[in-house]
């Protein structure tokens, strides 16, 4: 049970596929114009990650190495389908307004990720909450985004007038595709400003897929989350060692005065 | 004329109004990733315009003669996908074998693309755009293709952009917080406003 | 070789119990996918052309110069008499099409508009077409009076396709449909 929690904690926080492993760039940016769309997006896409995840893991130990990759596809591109299918049948505004990026959720980085890095290595039930907490992640992180750029660009947030017109003049250009890259840029500049660890503030070659995600299936999201600890811990060191000489430093100092004074 | 006319508007509208990473956000990772420098964009261009040109002709003619008859449209994600993840994979060993040199020029790009939501992209939005009725089969086909080829002209043209402007602001003095990514995302931001100006072309 | 043989059948089968899974959720929406089409139009008719009664005519798709499309033209009966038409238009907008339903009164004026679908079009931005704000705006407006209908400020293009498609029914009315009934 503890690990499962601690599933649910590391995919939210810790290793928040969209701040910290910048997975999933593409419906990041496209479905963000309302803190809604953002919000349908996150929970398609934990649905499928949920399912997937439950399917990988049970059948770890049936798919052979070899084909382990097109399995995969398979299986995800199923789950896609199903969940396109029930929103067309029951929530068919939201299949409209998300439109393409639906069924390409199959080729989403954080579900082909997860299932190489966690589903296939580890029992079911973990693996359900490992998909659960990285959906909600991304849910969380797409909202946030959406609310962003739907206050700035039209002074709503989920379709609720919060700003009037007269007090606060719309900056359109936020909720069009522009804005998505600002809202972005700002975003991992805060991230830089207070060295949280990400995948961007790395030197991109030294990430196992060169910072572009097309390429972060599998092993390489591992690789790519050793680095983030690895800089995590020389982070901490760093700061231990500067520590360490400012107060070497520091009673150097007053040794010198000392001698000084003598 | 009449058919030079569609060409023309065609590979305009897919190439600069609608260009498929500054306004449609597909295929965002690459153009991100893989701008650092305009040799390895340009590579990178060249395998998307070949992989989306052919895949889009593949996809399309697998839907409209087989998955269509059959009555098994929903079927369409999962044969894309695979058709797009077979032909990188053939594509990669045929190069290998019989033409090293461009091999060697684009190899290291084309496992990349699997992945790359554009070329699946473009296969979905032509069959939903190209199957209503208004086209023959044939018709449903070339323009399929056509498209595809000119939404992979216009990420080539994106990229190589991009990566011309990194290049250049390299050594310049940026605020710290906004080194690497973020000053990457404000650029691609601004190249999206420069796009605009496309939209009154037709 | 062995193992080749044994890859490919798993995979095969992976993918034949996927098939079949697509399969049996596909027959299960089949049926809501068309209802929820349905429903939208019907509830949108109901807000066009209030209180009445619907009979679909066959006819042609008809588009005009603006390349604006009208793909269904209903009667509007009350207490069994004809009192108008409801059409189902579309038009370019900003993002890709918009679709509309339009009512429209013996006499050529519009009883009401309702957009069916604006889904691409930016939220907050040419999305407002769908507010009732600017779909009242169209309400007793006729073929002469529609160019008289203001856009909203940072959607004209959406505005714009709206009147576009709204000016094409109107035509098909003109056109078709005028003089009958009365």
């Amino acid at each position: 049970m503890k690990r499962c929690i601690e599933r649910l904690f590391n995919g939210l926080i810790k290793e928040n596929p969209t701040f910290v492993l910048m997975l999933g760039m593409c419906p990041t940016l496209a479905v963000t114009t309302s803190a809604f769309n953002g919000f349908g997006m996150g929970l398609s896409t934990t649905a499928v990650l949920i399912m997937s995840n439950l399917m990988i893991s049970a059948l770890r130990k049936v798919i052979p190495n070899g084909v382990r990759m097109p399995a995969f596809i398979v299986i995800v591109a199923s789950f896609v389908t199903i969940v396109q299918l029930v929103l067309k049948a029951y929530v068919p505004s939201l299949d409209k307004s998300l439109g393409v990026f639906i069924p390409l959720i199959v080729v989403n980085c954080i579900i082909l990720g997860r299932a190489e890095a966690y589903a296939s290595k580890n029992p079911v039930l973990p693996s359900i909450f490992d998909g659960i907490g990285m959906g909600l992640g991304f849910t969380g992180a797409l909202t946030i985004i959406g609310a962003v750029r739907e206050i700035l660009g039209s002074g709503a947030v989920f379709g609720y007038q919060i700003l009037s017109e007269k007090v606060f003049t719309p900056i359109s250009i936020f909720i069009l595709a522009p804005g998505a890259f600002f809202v972005l840029a700002c975003l991992t500049a805060l991230q830089n400003k207070f060295k949280a660890p990400s995948a961007t503030n790395i030197e991109g070659e030294k990430l196992a897929c060169n910072s572009h995600c097309a390429t972060c299936v599998g092993k390489q999201s591992c690789i790519n989350h050793q680095l983030v600890e690895k800089q995590k811990i020389e982070i901490a060191e760093k700061e231990k060692q500067e520590k360490l000489k400012k107060a070497e430093e520091l009673k150097r100092k007053m040794a010198e005065n000392k001698g000084g004074n003598e | 004329m009449e058919i030079l006319k569609t060409v023309f508007i065609t590979l305009i509208s897919t190439t600069l109004i609608n260009n498929v990473v500054l306004s449609q956000f597909l295929g965002l990772c690459p153009f991100l990733g893989v701008s650092k420098s305009t040799k390895s964009a340009g590579g990178m261009g060249g395998a998307v315009i070949f992989v989306i040109t052919v895949s889009s002709l593949l996809a399309s003619l697998a839907y409209t003669f087989i998955l269509k008859p059959l009555g098994l449209e929903y079927l369409q994600t999962i044969a894309f996908i695979v058709i797009i993840a077979a032909l990188v994979q053939f594509v990669e060993m045929f190069l290998k074998k019989k033409i090293p040199s461009l091999y060697n020029a684009l190899g290291v790009y084309l496992p990349l693309i699997t992945t790359n939501c554009a070329v699946l992209g473009v296969a979905i939005n032509n069959v939903t755009n190209f199957n209503n009725g208004d086209f023959s089969a044939l018709q449903t086909v070339l323009m399929s293709v056509l498209t595809g080829f000119g939404t992979a002209v216009g990420f080539a043209i994106s990229i190589l952009i991009l990566a011309g402007i990194r290049e250049k602001i390299q050594f310049n003095d940026i605020p710290k917080s906004f080194k690497g990514m973020p000053i990457t995302l404000i650029t691609a931001g601004l190249m999206a406003i420069a796009f605009f100006g496309f939209q009154g072309l037709i | 070789m062995k193992t080749i043989i044994k890859n490919a059948l798993i995979l095969t089968l992976i993918t034949l119990v996927a098939g079949t899974a697509l399969a049996f959720v596909y027959s299960v929406t089949k049926e809501p996918i068309e209802l929820s089409d349905k429903k939208a139009t019907m509830d949108a008719y109901s807000v066009v052309f209030e209180n009445a009664e619907f009979e679909e005519l066959n006819i042609k798709d008809y588009s005009d110069e603006n390349n604006s499309t009208v793909s269904a033209v209903s009667k509007a009966k009350k207490e069994g008499k004809l009192a108008g038409y409801v059409f189902t238009c579309a038009s370019k907008g900003y993002g890709g099409d918009i679709k509309l339903a339009v009512g429209v009164d013996l006499s050529g004026n519009i009883t009401g508009i309702s957009v069916l679908d604006a889904s691409n079009e930016t939220p907050g931005l040419g999305a407002r077409v769908k507010e009732d704000k600017f779909t009242a705006k169209f309400k007793n407006v006729n073929s002469d009076t529609l160019s008289d209908v203001d856009a909203i400020s940072g959607a004209t293009y959406s505005s714009k396709g709206v009147k576009n498609a709204v000016f094409a029914s109107l035509k098909y009315f003109n056109d078709n449909l005028k003089g009958e009934g009365k």
